[in-house]
């Protein structure tokens, strides 16, 4: 899989991603990827949300509530789009998952993670989890 | 019949289908009917105590079930059952 997917991203949707990184540091920030599977997987728009892990959580996790889910959900049918994936930030660390990001990861989605150093978006990879749930496989991106 | 909504990462689970019309009065009939059609369903939805997963989140329209009358919450014929995981990571 891993030479196979890749991942379309236009550079305005990447600097969103980024600014919301940057606004939620020193806490993660995260939301959903809204885009379109034909072939290749390209995110169109994306649904940036409030972290709703509790304050001393915040800084090494996230969460996104099953109503602001709900909310995506509805935005993405309204703009003809589906949900394709989740991104979030890594304050002060390396764009790698954690062992909780795939302990609560699924096969299905793209996962961005953007690495924040001391404030100021660096990068962002996307990776996807193997079926079995081993492990994550990187996506390439491609900015549009 | 009341529909049943499932978020982009249950789709795998019904067929790779958003949406099943599923027969029922309470939303607990109606996912016994969801999962009478498609028995895949049944592990990522209920534990191996027969309760919903804490993880999943049940809402009728624009409601959680937990705001209503949970899974006893009546249905109506033109309901929408949306059930939907909770995301979270680190």
């Amino acid at each position: 899989m891993a030479n196979k997917v890749m991942l379309k991203i236009s550079k305005d949707a990447l600097t969103q991603i980024h600014a919301h990184g940057e606004q939620a540091y020193p806490d993660e920030g995260a939301g959903f990827l809204l885009g379109m599977e034909n072939g290749s997987r390209d995110v169109q728009a994306i649904f940036p949300l409030t972290n709703s892990r509790e304050d001393s959580a915040r800084h090494n996790r996230y969460l996104i509530t099953p109503n602001d889910y709900l909310k995506a959900e509805l935005e993405a049918e309204r703009l003809g789009l589906s949900l394709i994936g989740v991104f979030h930030s890594h304050p002060d660390h390396p764009n790698r998952p954690s062992e909780f990001d795939r302990d609560w990861a699924q096969p299905f989605f793209s996962y961005v993670i953007t690495s924040v150093q001391s404030g100021k978006a660096i990068e962002s990879r996307s990776w996807r989890l193997s079926e079995d749930r081993s492990q994550f496989i990187e996506e390439r991106i491609q900015i549009n | 019949m009341p529909i049943l909504r499932v978020g982009p990462l249950m789709r795998y689970y019904i067929d790779n289908k958003s949406e099943v019309i599923v027969r029922g009065a309470t939303v607990v009939d109606a996912l016994q009917d969801a999962v009478l059609q498609h028995p895949a369903l049944k592990f990522h939805v209920f534990d191996s105590a027969g309760k919903i997963r804490r993880h999943i989140n049940i809402f009728v329209n624009d409601q959680n079930i937990r705001d209503l009358q949970g899974l006893q919450t009546r249905l109506d014929e033109s309901d929408r059952i949306i059930l939907m995981a909770s995301i979270s990571g680190g």
